[in-house]
């Protein structure tokens, strides 16, 4: 117990460089208007609706290309990640939302699963990521449906080095994951290409303590061994100084071994394949006042779930392309405006609907943007609207409106306010099968998100202090969840929930002499997410925490550069959480700290550019799950090589 | 002479009077449920949170999360049934395949039978050194465990059929209704308790849920069979409707009931009620009341509500639903009176479906 206090004030004392820096950077970036910003959709950068733009760190990203979305989101990001264990199941869980929340984009294209929204962050390769961004809360209102807990961009860039560039990354683990990855790139003035590969394996096979029997005991995971290959091919074109253009590919396959819980004594045999290809075209113009925007993009996804032991074979597929057009005026008379179009259409198959179901979207949106200056104020009003047809029948309008002042150079106050809504998945409209069926006549989940909040920003000689925290809260009414009725299990608008809280997060830049620096951040959030109203006969649980949202997490680091060394420790706390809308104490899941250190080390070897990591994972050797039944490892150490040439 | 000797015999009056006063004497046998009963409650399939209640009837008492609130940790998953001997209880949790023995009283763990075990349904006791333990395996094939009881350790096992379910005791002969798992069978085993082997079967109607041994008779409660069409809407040429049968002990089929429709919620939760000689069951949505002497199966409701278990209370002569209202809450126990009114509810565990009589 001491033990962990002691770890606990550590943690929160010793602030985390990676997790939280960028926000405040992204912050500066809406503040200060027309300031560049490298994240390629303008509707993130400058028409959020507030300043909780998280931009992780490139350097975690280079220093961890073995890893996977669900784990740098864990290691880096401020939000909860529901994951099924090491393998398993991973899907965001931001600002008190459910999993189906937020929304998950590549290069702007959504790769949310039409038929059950959500997206698995564990089969996503860190490798295949140039930028991670993670927007929070409402600022992603523009994206449309399932943008309300936030959204989660991975973005990529255009090879900045000309000529040819090769780099090789390996990675080992003491539990037995191995990870094989190679991008080259090549760069000119009129076209550059990058060209990504992956083989990842992970068998799963992690140390852990199972709590969950008489005497409890250390013991061997067994199941959700996961293979992974994939390519990721991007195509840049400069056609002149105004216009550019992309082409990218990814494909992937995945094999899963499905996971089950510790207390169940006999596993399934089931496997998950997955096949996935996605391609993302697009046209860019910039004129000095004006540009605009072409992307089109198809996202396809075959899912053959196997039990042979039940001789039962599931297969399921979706289809979506997406088109966007984006129109973009700048600053007349301190008017900046962006008007767009987007068209997508979904088909999904499933063996378990009756028929192929398809379903056009269009959508209309428009951002203003307004940046007065009264005296000394500067002053930033944002209006968006939004308006989504889906299959000819209108959906809830999103406006928002958003205001940020800085009444001194060091502070920006903001104030937001947003609708947010999602609507149904294929499965909850059109599922058929033995004792689950789908609901045609469900609503869209709808509400209002509100915001408000500061950043501070000074800098004391060679020291850099930014300070920010938020106030949110959203309503989301209509909730869909899956309920049996005399043994038929049926989605309906069952719930509203109330979302809020407050994030809280600092950041410490030291630059000291001898090529030395050190930084250090911290984020600490309070999540209250509560059932307010019930349709169900009984009012069950009202005001009660929904299940898997923590009431607390707070998150620290430090990091210290020395010449070509680094050295990364960062700590993370999660509250306990419950595991049942009863929030029965005897059913939750634990708190727990975890640690991770990092030490890397850049060096030239035989003419190759040569780095080298090591990283030991849940260092205090903590116990810890974030499902109940899915135990997480214990310490475990990774070492990557990274060879460029 | 008379005298004395009825003063003698008012002598051994007195001595008896007095003797059949000792306290060590029992007055009277204690019904079952005089001092509560215990509510399963399954949890909800892949969660691990299956649980325990115990009602205290002296101070009319709900306690909920007895097994972990006393041992530190869960029962598993997916508890399916308890069974209790003496001062030892039986939990039988089928999606962890095992059996936890725990203390009737103090609720105590003592052990875990988990050992050749696979998924488990029903435990009954055949005598004080053996018990059986229905096995559904892989869900197509089903066997019988013999537990040796003072050991807690399985001595043997019997291949049975497809999807074993409740033991019925009679004399030295069991029957074994085969439910069909996750496939089908239409046969009850009848074993031989003293040697544990196969008797033989008596053929029935498709799936068996449960066999109940009333007054000679074999009464039988069945799921009936479900075929789908592609677009899964049942495919009724190919299904059989659920049921209730009664048996001769020789396997003659004396009485059919077939429900009126095809449902999702077939049959189930067979319930008797020896004070009253009358059957409940749980069938589309509602709850039926039916005594031995039905002919025709029941066509207005007990009570319309849905319940995922049944049970009835001796002690209180009443009926009692269990209710799981979506497998992430609290379930509730609610009792009837005669008339089919709820009279009052006590909160319990997630997916209540069984209440064991203490």
């Amino acid at each position: 117990m001491q033990k962990k206090t002691i770890i606990i004030l550590l943690g929160l004392v010793v602030l985390q460089y990676e997790a939280i820096r960028p926000s405040l950077h992204a912050q500066e970036a809406d503040t200060v208007w027309l300031q560049d910003v490298a994240i390629s959709s303008q509707r993130i950068s400058e028409y959020s609706q507030s300043a909780n733009l998280q931009q992780i760190d490139s350097l975690a990203l280079a220093q961890n290309s073995e890893s996977n979305l669900s784990r740098l989101l864990q290691r880096f990001a401020n939000g909860n990640i529901r994951s099924y264990g090491n393998t398993g199941l991973a899907t965001p869980g931001f600002r008190g939302s459910g999993s189906q929340h937020t929304q998950l984009l590549w290069n702007g294209v959504n790769l949310v699963s039409s038929l059950n929204g959500s997206s698995d962050l564990s089969l996503v390769p860190a490798l295949f990521v140039d930028q991670l961004d993670i927007q929070y809360g409402n600022s992603s209102n523009l994206l449309g449906s399932g943008a309300i807990g936030g959204s989660i961009h991975l973005e990529n860039s255009r090879p900045q080095k000309e000529g040819l560039q090769h780099a090789v990354h390996l990675s080992a683990n003491d539990i037995d994951k191995r990870f094989i990855g190679l991008k080259s790139s090549f760069s000119s003035p009129k076209y550059a290409t990058t060209l990504r590969l992956f083989y990842n394996h992970d068998p799963n096979n992690f140390r852990y303590i199972n709590t969950y029997q008489r005497d409890p005991s250390e013991e061997i995971r067994e199941g959700g061994d996961q293979t992974q290959y994939g390519v990721l091919q991007e195509n840049y074109f400069t056609i002149n100084r105004r216009n550019t253009a992309r082409v990218m590919f990814w494909l992937q396959q995945n094999e899963l071994e499905v996971v089950e819980p510790v207390t169940v004594s006999n596993p399934l045999n089931a496997i998950q394949n997955d096949d996935v290809a996605r391609v993302v075209a697009g046209w860019k113009q910039r004129g000095t006042t004006y540009n605009w925007e072409w992307q089109s993009a198809l996202s396809y996804q075959n899912t053959k779930f196997e039990d042979p032991s039940i001789d039962l074979i599931s297969k399921s597929s979706f289809l979506n392309h997406n088109h966007q057009f984006t129109f973009r005026y700048e600053n007349w008379r301190n008017f900046f405006i962006e008007s767009g179009l987007e068209i997508i259409g979904e088909h999904g198959k499933s063996d378990n609907y009756a028929t192929q179901h398809n379903r056009n979207r269009l959508a209309l949106f428009t951002a203003i943007k307004y940046q007065p200056s009264i005296g000394n104020v500067n002053m930033d009003w944002t209006l968006t609207l939004r308006e989504e047809w889906v299959d000819g029948e209108t959906t809830p309008f999103i406006p928002g409106l958003a205001l940020h002042l800085q009444p001194v150079e060091q502070v920006t106050l903001f104030l937001s306010t947003s609708r947010i809504f999602r609507i149904p998945t294929f499965n909850d409209l059109y599922w058929e099968g033995a004792g689950a069926r789908g609901n045609p006549d469900l609503n869209p989940e709808k509400g209002w998100s509100n915001e408000a909040g500061f950043t501070f920003d000074q800098k004391f000689g060679n020291i850099d202090l930014n300070l920010s925290s938020t106030l949110f809260s959203s309503r989301i009414n209509n909730w869909i969840q899956w309920n049996d009725f005399d043994g038929v299990w049926e989605p309906v608008n069952l719930q509203d929930v109330w979302a809020r809280g407050i994030t809280i997060s600092g950041e410490l830049n030291l630059l000291l002499a001898n090529q030395t620096a050190l930084s250090a951040l911290g984020g600490y959030e309070y999540t209250k997410s509560t059932l307010e109203q019930s349709r169900a006969e009984n009012q069950l649980n009202i005001s009660n925490q929904l299940f898997y949202t923590p009431l607390h997490q707070a998150n620290g680091g430090i990091r210290l550069k020395y010449k070509k060394w680094t050295l990364l420790y960062q700590h993370r706390y999660v509250g306990s959480q419950y595991t049942d809308m009863d929030n029965n104490p005897f059913n939750k899941i634990d708190d727990f700290l975890t640690g991770d250190i990092q030490l890397s080390y850049q060096w030239l070897w035989f003419g190759l550019t040569s780095q080298a990591g090591l990283i030991v994972q849940n260092l205090w050797n903590e116990n810890y799950e974030v499902r109940r039944g899915y135990p997480l490892p214990l310490r475990n150490t990774t070492l990557n090589l990274k060879f460029l040439f | 002479m008379k005298i004395r000797h009825g003063k003698w015999f008012l002598l051994l009056f007195i001595v008896c009077f007095f003797w059949s006063c000792n306290d060590d004497e029992p007055i009277r046998e204690i019904p079952k449920g005089q001092d509560g009963f215990f509510v399963v409650n399954e949890g909800a399939f892949g969660n691990s949170n299956a649980s325990l209640s115990f009602f205290d009837r002296e101070n009319g008492v709900m306690n909920n999360n007895i097994f972990n609130a006393t041992n530190g940790f869960g029962l598993g998953d997916q508890a399916q049934s308890m069974t209790l001997l003496d001062t030892l209880a039986f939990v039988v949790v089928q999606n962890s395949g095992k059996i936890e023995v725990m203390h009737r009283e103090t609720f105590e763990s003592l052990a875990t039978i988990d050992d050749d075990i696979t998924s488990p349904r029903y435990l009954t006791v055949v005598d004080n050194e053996k018990a059986y333990i229905s096995d559904w395996v892989d869900g197509f094939s089903g066997v019988l465990h013999v537990l040796d009881i003072p050991l807690f350790e399985i001595t043997s096992t019997i291949n049975i059929g497809a999807g074993p379910n409740e033991i019925t005791l009679d004399g030295n002969t069991a029957y074994v209704a085969l439910n069909g798992g996750f496939g089908n069978d239409n046969r009850i085993a009848v074993l031989n308790t003293t040697t544990d082997a196969i008797a033989g079967y008596l053929e029935t109607r498709d799936n068996p849920n449960v066999v109940v041994l009333v007054n000679n008779k074999l009464w039988i409660a069945g799921r009936g069979k479900t075929a789908y069409n592609p677009d899964f809407s049942i495919d009724e040429a190919n299904s059989a409707k659920s049921y209730l049968a009664r048996l001769d002990k020789d396997g003659t089929e004396e009485l059919y009931l077939e429900a009126p429709d095809f449902t999702f919620s077939n049959v189930g939760n067979f319930v008797y009620n020896e004070l009253d000689n009358e059957f409940y069951f749980t069938y589309n949505g509602a709850v039926y009341r039916v005594d031995t002497g039905i002919d025709a199966f029941p066509s207005t409701a007990f009570i319309n509500q849905s319940f995922y278990g049944l049970g009835y209370d001796p002690i209180e002569d009443a009926l009692i639903g269990l209710e799981a209202p979506d497998f992430s809450s609290s379930g509730n126990l609610i009792y009837f009176d005669d008339n089919g009114n709820s009279t009052k509810t006590f909160t319990v565990g997630i997916g209540p479906n069984s209440i064991v009589l203490d």
